[in-house]
C-alpha cells in the first residue's frame, strides 16, 4: 500500500522560469503521451512534472529505482472529475505497470497523488498547507512533517507526543517510526515547493479527506 | 579560461538557494540529495549543460549525472566518442 506525491508551486520564479522553457516538455515528455487541453501556459507541463514526479516517488519504492527517467513514465488517460480534481493513469513502460493518480490543480498549486491500485484512490488522506510567503524550505518542511505526524497519529487514534516519528532512509526516503519501530503498515510522501507543503498517506480503516482545501498558515 | 568542472558548478550554483550546502563540497557530492537542488531543475541542469557544450544528452546518460564528477566525466567521454 504505497503513495508518492508531488507539489508543484506555480507562481514560483523558479518554477515559471523552467516550465516555460520550450525544450523543457520535450525533455520530460514522449511524442506518444496524451496532452490535457484543459490545462494552458505552464500549467501543461507543470502537471506532465507532478504526474510524472509522484510517479517515480511510489516507483522507487516498489521497485527500489535509484534514478529518476520522466520518459520512463507515460500519462495515458486524464478526466476531470470536479473542476479542479483530475484522475489519471500512468504507465511506468519499462514493467507496464499501471499506477493512478488524482491531481488537485488551481491557480497556485498542482498537487498529485499516485497510488498503485485504483481503489487506494479512496483511502487517500492528503493535504496541502501554503505557509507565510518568506517562509524557508527547512521550516516548511519541518512543519509538513509536524501536521502530517498529527494526522497520521489522529487516524491510529494515538497520541502524537513521541510516540510517532518520521526518518529517512539511505535513499532520503521518509518513513514513519513508532516507539523506534518502522511503521511498515502505513506509508507517507512527502512534499514542498514554493510556499507550499503537501503530505499524503494510506489508510484503510478511515475513508475521508483530511482536507482538500488549501490551508494558509503564518509562521 | 574555465574547466568543464568550474563550467558545470557554475551552472549548479544558479538552482542552489542554500549557499551552506557548498560547504566541505566534493566532486562526489550529489547534486539532488546532497546540494538540495530541486529535482524539478535536473531537467534545467541537463539544459544548460547542453547549451553550454553544444551536446545532446540522451535520458540513458541521465544516469551519469549524479554529481559533478559523473557530469565531468559524462563530457570526457562524450568528447573521446565524437573524437573518434
Amino acid at each position: 500500500m504505497l503513495v508518492g506525491n508531488d507539489i508543484v508551486a506555480l507562481n514560483d520564479k523558479d518554477n515559471i522560469t523552467s516550465f516555460n522553457r520550450t525544450k523543457y516538455l520535450m525533455k520530460i515528455s514522449l511524442p506518444t503521451e496524451i496532452i490535457v487541453s484543459k490545462l494552458t501556459g505552464i500549467k501543461q507541463t507543470a502537471f506532465l512534472w507532478s504526474i510524472k514526479e509522484s510517479a517515480y516517488k511510489l516507483t522507487q519504492k516498489y521497485l527500489s529505482l535509484t534514478s529518476f527517467h520522466p520518459k520512463h513514465y507515460q500519462l495515458i488517460s486524464c478526466n476531470q472529475l470536479y473542476e479542479n480534481d483530475f484522475q489519471s493513469s500512468i504507465e511506468y513502460i519499462p514493467l507496464k505497470l499501471k499506477l493512478f493518480a488524482i491531481t488537485q490543480i488551481n491557480n497556485e498549486y498542482i498537487h498529485t497523488i499516485m497510488v498503485l491500485n485504483q481503489e487506494h484512490l479512496n483511502y487517500c488522506h492528503y493535504q496541502t498547507i501554503k505557509y507565510a510567503s518568506k517562509t524557508s524550505q527547512l521550516k516548511i518542511s519541518k512543519e509538513i512533517k509536524k501536521t502530517l505526524i498529527q494526522n497520521v497519529s489522529s487516524s491510529l487514534g494515538i497520541n502524537p507526543l513521541g510516540k510517532i516519528n518520521i526518518t529517512k532512509n539511505k535513499h532520503g526516503i521518509p518513513y514513519l517510526l513508532s516507539n523506534n519501530k518502522t511503521l511498515n503498515s502505513l506509508d507517507i510522501s512527502i512534499s514542498h515547493d514554493g510556499e507550499f507543503g503537501a503530505y499524503a498517506f494510506l489508510h484503510f480503516q478511515q475513508n475521508q479527506h483530511i482536507n482538500n482545501a488549501t490551508k494558509c498558515v503564518s509562521l | 579560461m574555465s574547466t568543464n568542472r568550474e563550467i558545470i558548478i557554475g551552472i549548479l550554483k544558479r538552482y542552489t538557494f542554500n549557499e551552506e550546502v557548498w560547504n566541505n563540497f566534493t566532486d562526489d557530492f550529489h547534486v539532488v540529495k546532497d546540494l538540495k537542488i530541486n529535482s524539478a531543475r535536473m531537467v534545467d541542469i541537463v539544459l544548460d549543460i547542453e547549451d553550454e557544450f553544444g551536446i545532446e544528452i540522451s535520458d540513458e546518460e541521465l544516469d551519469e549525472m549524479n554529481s559533478v564528477k559523473d557530469m565531468v566525466n559524462l563530457l570526457k567521454k562524450k568528447k573521446n566518442d565524437a573524437g573518434r
